[in-house]
This record gives C-alpha cells, structure tokens and sequence, in this order.
C-alpha cells in the first residue's frame, strides 16, 4: 500500500492556501487603514469638540466654580481616545493576557507594600510595560492598574484622575524609551524619567486634583500649599520607584522579550 | 449581609449613583448637600452597621475638617470680614463656602463607600462588556491573576525553602534576596502560563463571537419601577435647576433662592430619589419582620 496516496497534492494545497492567506492579509491591511483613519477622527473629535465644550459650558453655565465636574470630563474624554482605539483594534488574545498579567503584578505589588505607605511598585511596573510593550500597552497598564486596585483599596473621585496619571507614564515611557536597557547611563536615564514621572505627572496631577477636589473656589496659594504638602509624599513614590526600577527594570524587560521573541506579540 | 439595592440591575444603580454623586458636586446648595450627606450616612448605616460609624470618624470627619478649614485660610473673597489671619481677612462667606465644600466631600466620599459595597467587579465587567470587551476581559482576568499570584508565589516559596535557598530568615539583605528571586520565578511562570490562557482561549474561540458576561442581570418590573422613580427624580432636578428654583450664589455675598412651596416640594422628591435604596432595605425589613410572626 502506498502511504502518501495524495502526497503531490499537499505542496499544491500549501501553495493555494498561502496565497489565500495573502490576499486575506492585503485586504484585511486596506480595511485596518481606513479604520485608523477613522479611529484618529474619532480621537481628534473627542479632543478637540468634547474637551474645549466642557470648558465653555462649565465657564458660562456653571459660572465657572465648578473646577472638578469640568477637569474630571476633560480627563475622561481624554482617555477615551486610547480605549477607543485599543477596542478597535481588536487586540489579540496574547496581548490582553499579557497586559492582564502586568495589571495584576501592579495591584498586587501595591497591596504587597500596604505596610509601607507610598512606597509602591506601581508606576516602576507601568514604566517597564511601556517600555516593552510599547505606549498603547503602557498606557492601558496604567490606567487599568490605578482602576482594578482602587476595586481593592476603594473607588473614589481621586480615580479618574489616577487612571489619567498612571496611564500618561505608562504612555510616555512606550515613547521615550526601547526596551534594550544595556548601559549604565540608559538605566540611569529610566530612573531620571521615574522621578520625573512619580513628581512632576503623578504627583503634580493628583494633587492638582485634590485642591478640585476640596473646593471649587480655588486660589493660587491653595495650589502652591497642595503642592508643598505634597511633596515629601510624592519623592517616597519616586524613591520607591526608581528603587523598584534599579532592582526590577532589566530582569523584568529580558523576560518580557524573551517572551516576545518567542511567542511573537507586541511587536 | 446582602443589601437590598445588591440585586438590582447594573444599568439602573450606575444610573443611580451618577445622579447621586454628581448633584451635590452640580448644585453645591446647602440644603441639596444635607439632604445627600444624610441619605448616604443612612444608607452607609445599612450597608456597613457599626462599621459605617469607623468609617465615617476615621475617613470621612477628618477630610471634612481639612476641607472646612483649608477654604477660609486660604480664599480671602466675600464681603463680611470676621478678623483677620497675618494681614489675610477671613469672611463670613469664605467660611460658609468651606462648610459646604466639605460636606459636598464627605457626601461623595459616603457615596463612593457605598458604591464599592454595591458595584462589585461582576458588576463593572457587566457593564463595560458591552461597550469595551477587550477591556473588560483585561479587568476580570487581572482580578483573578492577584489571588492567584499570591497562591503562586506561597508555592515558590516553599519549593524554594526545600531546595534549601532561601530559609525566610536572616538580615534584610538575606530576605530581599531570596523575597526577590521568588518574585523572579513568579513573574516567568506568570508571563508564560498568560501566553497558554491566551492559547487556549484561541482554541475555544476567543474573538469569534462578541463576548457575554457570566453575570446576567435581567430587567425585571421592580428595576422598572426604579428605573421609573430615578427618572422622575432625575428629570424633576434638571426642571428645577433650569426654572432657577434652586440657585445658590456664595460671593462676593451669600444668596440663596427664595423657599418657595414649589422648592420644598423639589427637597422632598430629590430626598425620596436619594433614599429609593434605604427605602428598599426597609420595606425588605417589614416584610421579614411580618413574615416572620406569621410563623
């Protein structure tokens, strides 16, 4: 008995097939062009209509007193743009378990340290996912982390603000950084970034919120003493970050490509 | 114990709390903020019992204070000046409008405490399923990656105490070694079992279908009869607010709306749309309560 009875025909079938799979993949590449297209009118829209109009109504209608309504609408319409587009984009299964999996790393480094106030892992993990996974990742990390661990420790008026905060880190970093970080100077400059993250965005917007927050009366001393009693609790967050990226950065980021590498996501 | 409010749909209590957090932020008027801060402390009674006492000394008073104090030091607007602070004039109308940023606060503040009791994660996933699955998918699975990762990390541990490397004791150095190669081999295995989780939801179809929930909620006529009276209530705050029935003016002088029949029938239906879940409770209580002697 002949044991490949059909054998000539696989090659041929193999053949069909990929082309098959590249005309697919053309047409699937023309449709995803449009998409963007309108995925970035979508974005500019929600940008440039929906935060301006808060602004005005919340000057004219509201006699502009109510600073918390507006700042926490301009914020969320910012952030709908990015989870717009990762909707659509219609992201692999490989990609959602992995940022789930750094999601988890953050809200459970951040109840890991609940003995030791402020000092958190949080945006360290953020930092590194955006710079491996890329800003998009980065920046859903980010707010993601800030949501689910707030389902932990309490959801509040601050979260909005938080998700914005950590998921801008997460965002900055996927732009600034590539994840090969060889030289001394390159880690240095990824803990530079972390302080710059943890004081001048992290804190500067969560206090920025809290002044919102107490009153919508708002004065310039009322942020400059924001800001000062902010400040010893926003440098614990940067040394506990740029600890955490001294320590974490480079094991973490040989890890997730060599996963990359591997199973071929995010790329 | 289950709250009476736990069972009713998701679209119907987001749309409850929206309204609930929003109008004390909206309004800032001070009879609008004690109608809320004392539907929400009740509420918060119910929800928590003598818990909601801790909560509210040690979380909500001390936040309202901050706020009632930080508002007259440092805002100088308003026309009756008290006395005055280092050359800094502190008014009537300053202090006054710290009282009722503050209780607008610890009114949100309740609110929110009530909100995590009520919208649990099966709830925001239900919820956010349909307008963003990728991102309700990410939540859930992160929601069960961090008990599962700590269940893990228990297990390396061990492993690594029988291979005889790290003993859990020593000087600190010793511990944030051997704490950080656990979590070195936590964060592998954790990578790697996410690429098999996501292998094998493309086996079983991932992405073919749009995605459904685990939790179904169904609408049923009581979430009507809610859904209704929250509508009411929603649509009656909106025509008072447009008819200037309640308007506050805090500088450079106090002014408030006139009480009018028609602005304190306004208070009362905004108080009853705020209670509908302590209502629920206590209609839930009478009706065991009457059950309960028939047997």
């Amino acid at each position: 008995m002949n044991e490949h009875p059909e054998k000539p025909n696989i090659a041929i079938e193999k053949d069909e097939r990929i082309l098959r799979a590249e005309r697919l993949r053309a047409r699937e590449e023309k449709s995803d062009k449009r998409a963007r297209l309108i995925r970035r009118i979508v974005s500019a829209v929600l940008i440039l209509v929906f935060v301006p109009s808060a602004i005005l109504v919340g000057m004219l209608e509201w006699n502009d007193r109510k600073y918390y309504i507006v700042s926490a609408l301009i914020i969320l319409f910012s952030m709908l743009p990015f989870f717009l587009m990762f909707e659509k984009r219609r992201p692999m299964a490989r990609e959602l378990t992995l940022i789930a999996v750094m999601t988890a790393l953050g809200v459970a480094g951040r109840a890991a340290f609940y003995m030791l106030p402020h000092f958190k892992p949080i945006a360290a993990i953020v930092i590194i996912t955006g710079v491996s996974l890329g800003s998009e990742a980065g920046f859903i990390t980010g707010a993601l982390t800030a949501f689910v661990s707030n389902m932990f420790f309490g959801q509040g008026p601050w979260t909005p603000w938080q998700m914005f905060a950590l998921g801008l880190i997460g965002f900055l970093a996927g732009i600034l950084f590539n994840d090969s970080i060889k030289t001394h100077l390159k880690l240095v400059l990824l803990c530079a970034f972390g302080v710059f993250a943890t004081v001048g965005i992290y804190g500067q917007i969560m206090d920025t919120a809290f002044v919102f927050m107490a009153g919508q009366k708002v004065t310039r001393e009322m942020f400059l003493a924001a800001y000062a009693s902010g400040l010893p609790v926003n440098l614990v967050f940067a040394l506990a970050t740029v600890v955490f990226l001294v320590v974490l950065a480079k094991p973490l980021l040989n890890k997730l490509r060599r996963i990359k590498q591997k199973h071929g996501v995010f790329r | 114990m289950r709250d009476a409010f736990d069972n009713v749909n998701p679209v119907v209590a987001f749309v409850f709390f929206v309204f609930a957090l929003l109008m004390p932020m909206l309004l800032l008027h001070p009879v609008m903020l004690g109608i809320s801060l004392f539907c929400a402390v009740v509420w918060l009674f119910f929800i928590k019992g003598r818990g909601a006492f801790m909560y509210l000394v040690k979380f909500v008073i001390p936040i309202t204070i901050l706020t009632a104090i930080l508002n007259p030091v440092f805002n100088h607007a308003g026309v009756t000046i008290l006395f005055y602070i280092r050359d800094n004039p502190v008014t009537r109308e300053s202090i006054i409008y710290g009282a009722a940023s503050a209780v607008m606060l610890a009114s949100v503040v309740t609110w929110f405490a009530c909100f995590n009791h009520i919208f649990t994660s099966d709830k925001t996933v239900y919820l956010l399923g349909r307008f963003a699955p990728g991102l309700s998918l990410i939540l859930s699975m992160s929601l069960r990656f961090v008990p599962l990762f700590t269940a893990q990390a228990k297990r390396i541990a061990l492993a690594q105490r029988g291979a005889g490397m790290g003993t859990g004791g020593g000087n600190i150095i010793a511990r944030a070694k051997s704490g950080l190669s656990i979590i070195s081999s936590l964060i592998t295995w954790s990578l790697e079992s996410s690429v098999t989780t996501a292998d094998s939801m493309r086996a079983r179809g991932y992405g073919l279908h749009p995605r459904r929930s685990f939790a179904n909620y169904r609408f049923d006529k009581r979430d009507a009869l809610i859904g209704s009276a929250l509508t009411l209530g929603i649509v009656a705050t909106g025509l008072a607010a447009y008819l200037k029935l309640i308007s506050v003016r805090y500088f450079p002088s106090i002014k408030l709306n006139e009480a009018s029949p028609l602005f304190l029938a306004f208070c009362a239906v905004y108080a009853l749309t705020l209670l509908i879940p302590v209502t629920m409770n206590l209609s839930e209580a009478l009706k065991w309560r009457s059950l309960r002697s028939k047997i």
